[in-house]
């Protein structure tokens, strides 16, 4: 009788302690949970490419060298924009705040301009400045002829400026997306993929 | 008593005038309302709805995405012009039946993102919590219609 109360019991603790390992074991519970064509955990990491970058400290860049060694939140934005830019940076401004200390050092924020005509550097340091980026968020901006590019990987592949995607795309350490967000994700849901990875 | 009848007279008819200029800018004072609303000049309050957080008031200004009646575009927005025309014609909106606003269905768009014909707005459409005075003041802005 009693075997029978504690067999269940037994039986949850197991599948409390399975759970909690696929937690930990990060990005993969993280695909598991929310994986599929459109957002969720990406099963085999896409490779992103050495697209040419100008950062906001005025050197030339590449996407793959800006991402390398640090788990890297994406977004793409222009800084004239009044739309969902606004709502896009206070995502991010949000995600700095719930970053744990013991993360910070392995994670940064990326801001890539859809706008590489107009976004010159001062513009988008203003844009940075004015939505208080900390010291792990920079931007970026791409070569005109990079955008398809970039609007391939990171935005749906739109290539209206007006109406570019609003996902945040995850990529780590090894410079690979591994995680591509919904629509103007929670800043909650972003910092808990940047910190498991 | 004749003596302080008189001033009482002239208070009440005093405040009678104050009251009927009142009553008779009542509908401006709700528009004004509304533009300053619309505007950000008076903050609201909303969040994305997959958030469990509310925006800052400047991320979800009304103007941030659409211009209002006849007034200026607002720049690389795909969002409507909102006036009278766009809320009160019988219109198919987003592949919907055709369907008009009154203040109570927009009032619901604001806040729940559900349209007339109950369909979902985007989500990049901020849900709103309004109270009752904001909401019609919202609505007179736009439509002019301040009953």
């Amino acid at each position: 009788m009693i075997r029978k109360n504690l067999a269940p019991t037994r039986r949850w603790l197991l599948g409390q302690a399975f759970a909690s390992l696929a937690t930990f074991s990060g990005l993969s519970a993280v695909g598991q949970e929310t994986s599929n064509e459109d957002h969720g955990g990406i099963v085999t990491p896409i490779d992103v490419p050495a697209i040419p970058l100008l950062s906001t400290n005025g050197s030339l860049e590449t996407l793959t060298g800006m991402t390398r060694g640090k788990a890297t939140a994406i977004q793409l934005m222009f800084a004239q924009c009044t739309t969902t830019c606004p709502i896009q940076a206070a995502i991010f401004q949000q995600v700095q705040k719930l970053l744990p200390d013991s993360a910070r050092h392995r994670v940064q924020l990326l801001s890539i301009s859809i706008d590489p005509e107009n976004d010159t550097l001062p513009a988008i340091r203003e844009w940075l400045h004015r939505f208080q980026a900390g010291s792990e968020w920079m931007a970026a901006v791409p070569r005109a002829k990079d955008l398809p590019s970039l609007q391939s990987l990171f935005g749906r592949a739109r290539t209206s400026v007006e109406s570019h995607s609003t996902q945040v795309h995850i990529v780590n350490q090894r410079s690979q997306i591994v995680w591509r967000s919904i629509e103007l994700p929670s800043a909650e849901s972003v910092a808990a993929v940047l910190s498991r990875i | 008593m004749n003596v302080v009848q008189q001033p009482r007279t002239w208070w009440r008819l005093f405040i009678a005038l104050i009251a009927s200029v009142t009553v008779g800018t009542g509908g401006n004072d709700v528009a004004g309302l509304g533009q300053r609303l619309f505007s950000g000049q008076e903050q609201l309050s909303g969040r994305i709805y997959t958030h469990s957080v509310d925006m800052p008031s400047a991320a979800i200004r009304c103007s941030n995405c659409h211009a209002a009646g006849n007034g200026p575009a607002v720049p690389r927005s795909l969002a409507p012009r909102l006036n009278r025309t766009l809320l009160l014609d019988m219109r198919a909106r987003r592949g919907g039946p055709a369907s008009k606003y009154n203040r109570a269905a927009f009032c619901t768009v604001l806040r729940k993102g559900v349209d007339p014909v109950y369909i979902v707005i985007d989500v990049t459409m901020p849900r709103y919590k309004l109270t009752e005075d904001q909401c019609m003041a919202l609505w007179a802005f736009l439509t002019g219609d301040t009953e």
